[in-house]
């Protein structure tokens, strides 16, 4: 698991990118990924390209980063997600709350 | 530093004794073997120095048998030897020696060793104090979540899940994983099932449990509905979970008599509705974001509805099961879970069979522990009697005297459901409890049928299937949603008789009325058409009026009155 991340040059959006599993492990480093942005990014991108896998609690993550970027209002795409992770995107209809891309 | 000197040449002994006291530390001086033993025995010493030639037990000895006494974890033994053979000195590390100084002793080489020793000695206390401390939080925590564990299962309590149309697996600190398993029987009959999964694993997981388990219960005691139940527990998790923790949940409603299924799936894998006669299933996707995600407002709750025989039989499980793992970090997954429930269709116990064989897919035992799983069938119909036997002599009490009258209208019908209203104010008259499941049966079949088939005009030959039924529970669903007008009026009349009491329901709906007769004779032959046949058989009276828009059912009661 590695946790990368992006700010555009305008500061305006943030792309963060999970590699492998995206589980507990990645806590520490997805927080730090956005919560070391200030002010909060208008867009945020959380690419799943090389992202194996996520568990219940990396769906806990999102929701986490979703509130710190203004909840309701906020505007969070997740995109490369594979099938598995799309699943269990769906599963938990989160694409009620993040635009899957 | 206590020292141990053990040095047959006096000389050497004293010398090397003023050293290490004008060093600052305590020194204790053997003049052999058997005398170093019993002053080490005797001083406990943290490190010591021994002489390789002495007479008697010689250093190599003495090492030995004070490394084996000793219960110290670890002490340094320096050995002091003249002797300057490879071998010689390799046999003092052989012997439980840590180190070596030739002799003549060189002062500042002595000190040095000394010193790092003592670095060692004290390295080695930090390490020990630490596992101690270790081992006592732990000791602590293991005591208070067994603590925890028995407060939590009190409050979480499994309900009816011991029923014998139920297997289920769950591990006994499931609670600490974030599961939970509840089963009740509900006041007008049959069963209403819950499983939720919370993210995360520990306390945090589990404190959700309390205020999830104390709402199920204390609302299906009360005669509440799945949407209003999960209305009501989405918004306290909301309020009380941490954003980031949430949770997952299917609950069920069984009606036994019915023979119908309703179930709302909000974030948990796919549960499985089998036919066990024609080998046919279908999957419960969830349909909503877990619970404690999506503020009040904006929660909404759609159930769906299947025919649910006594050859049926419904599996759900958590996400333990699909991400259990084997040796190489395979998932089990939904596929294999899909053909194992193929292959175990029609047994009696298929919960024992997979796991059975998902400890074996992990090749370990407690990989299980994560695992939720619930099979269920259709309750035996004296499941639903529920009647407690509190018979309190034939003082009556509350509202045995009294009327009741509530008009709902247009949007009220689809918010509000006044059944548990009624009946709470009904059973303050606790002479009428063991009657609980009738009188709850005919009001809601009254209440129903006036806001189904009066208010909404919904035709109730569409339930005869079990598409029929989904599509039924969809179209009410948005019907009520789309509602403007109309109305239902709910009288209650609870007068005292000689023997108990009368109970007279009216209730009159806005809607175009029916064929009574042509509904009674088709009714009966039927378990669809406004339950008619169960009300005729529960009360003692049933009269539709203005074209079956108005009906008055009579309920009469009495004291000790065998149920059966």
């Amino acid at each position: 698991m590695a946790v990368t991340s992006a700010t555009s040059t305008d500061g305006t959006s943030l792309t963060i990118s999970i590699e492998g599993r995206f589980d507990f492990s990645a806590h520490q480093a997805f927080r730090g990924a956005y919560e070391k942005v200030s002010p909060v990014p208008g867009h945020i991108s959380v690419d799943m390209s090389d992202t194996t896998y996520l568990d219940s609690s990396a769906l806990g993550m999102l929701l986490l980063l979703r509130d710190h970027s203004g909840g309701d209002s906020s505007n969070i795409r997740l995109t490369g997600c594979n099938e598995d992770i799309r699943k269990i995107l769906t599963i938990s209809n989160f694409e009620q709350l993040f635009e899957i891309v | 530093m206590k020292i141990l000197i053990a040095d047959d040449n006096t000389t050497d002994r004293i010398i090397l004794s003023r050293v290490l006291e004008n060093l600052g530390h305590e020194v204790i001086q053997a003049l052999d073997g058997a005398l170093a033993v019993s002053q080490f025995t005797e001083h406990d010493p943290d490190l010591v120095l021994l002489d390789v030639l002495m007479p008697g037990y010689d250093g190599y000895e003495v090492a030995e048998i004070i490394k084996e006494q000793s219960n110290r974890a670890w002490f340094p033994i320096i050995f002091l030897t003249s002797l300057t053979e490879a071998s010689d000195l390799a046999r003092c590390i052989d012997a439980g020696g840590d180190d070596f100084v030739s002799k003549p002793i060189n002062k500042i080489i002595i000190k040095a060793k000394i010193d790092a020793f003592e670095r060692i000695i004290n390295l080695y206390r930090t390490v020990a104090e630490q596992q101690e401390k270790i081992a006592f939080h732990n000791e602590h925590l293991i005591q208070e979540q067994e603590a925890a564990k028995r407060i939590f299962n009190n409050i979480a309590h499994r309900g009816c899940l011991e029923s014998e149309n139920i297997n289920y697996h769950l591990s006994p600190m499931s609670i600490f994983n974030g599961d939970l398993m509840l089963a009740a029987e509900r006041p007008m009959g049959g069963m209403r099932l819950l499983l939720a999964d919370f993210t995360g694993h520990g306390l945090p997981a589990a404190i959700g449990a309390m205020p999830a388990s104390e709402i199920f219960y204390g609302m299906t005691l009360k005669g509440f509905s799945i949407p209003d139940l999960m209305v009501e527990m989405n918004k306290r998790l909301y309020g009380v979970l941490p954003r980031g923790i949430f949770c997952c949940v299917i609950v069920i409603d069984i009606d036994t008599r019915d023979q119908t299924l309703t179930i709302w799936n909000a974030g948990a894998p796919d549960s499985y509705l089998i036919n066990t006669e024609t080998g046919t299933f279908e999957s419960i996707s969830s349909t909503h974001l877990p619970l404690g995600i999506q503020s009040p407002e904006k929660f909404e709750v759609l159930c769906k509805g299947y025919e649910f025989t006594p050859s049926h039989k419904l599996i759900a499980v958590t996400d333990g099961i699909i991400e259990a793992e084997d040796a190489n970090g395979q998932m089990f997954g939904e596929d294999r879970l899909l053909q194992i429930i193929k292959k175990e269709l029609c047994e009696e116990n298929i919960c024992e069979a997979l796991i059975k064989d998902v400890d074996e897919f992990c090749g370990r035992k407690e990989q299980t522990d994560d695992v939720s799983l619930l099979e269920v069938s259709l309750p035996s119909i004296t499941a639903e009697e529920g009647v407690s036997n509190s018979s309190q002599g034939n003082q009556l009490s509350g509202t045995s005297d009294s009327a009741l009258c509530l008009r709902l209208r247009g949007p009220s019908l689809a918010n509000f459901d006044p059944i548990p209203m009624v009946m709470q104010t009904l059973l303050t008259c606790s002479n009428l409890q063991p009657h609980r499941a009738r009188v709850f049966t005919v009001l809601s079949e009254l209440y129903n049928n006036a806001l189904d088939h009066g208010v909404l005009g919904l035709d109730s030959q569409m339930k005869s299937s079990t598409s029929g039924f989904a599509n039924y529970y969809k179209k009410r669903a948005q019907d009520l949603e789309s509602l403007e007008g109309g109305f239902v009026d709910v009288s209650v009349d609870h007068q005292p008789t000689e023997t108990g009491g009368k109970l007279t329901f009216e209730l009159t709906d806005s809607g175009s009325g029916f064929d009574v007769e042509r509904l009674l004779k088709e009714g009966i032959k039927d378990y669809s058409g406004r339950g008619l046949p169960l009300l005729l058989n529960l009360c003692d009276s049933i009269d539709y009026l203005d074209g079956g828009s108005r009906v008055i059912a009579c309920y009469i009661w009495s004291f000790d009155e065998e149920l059966d």
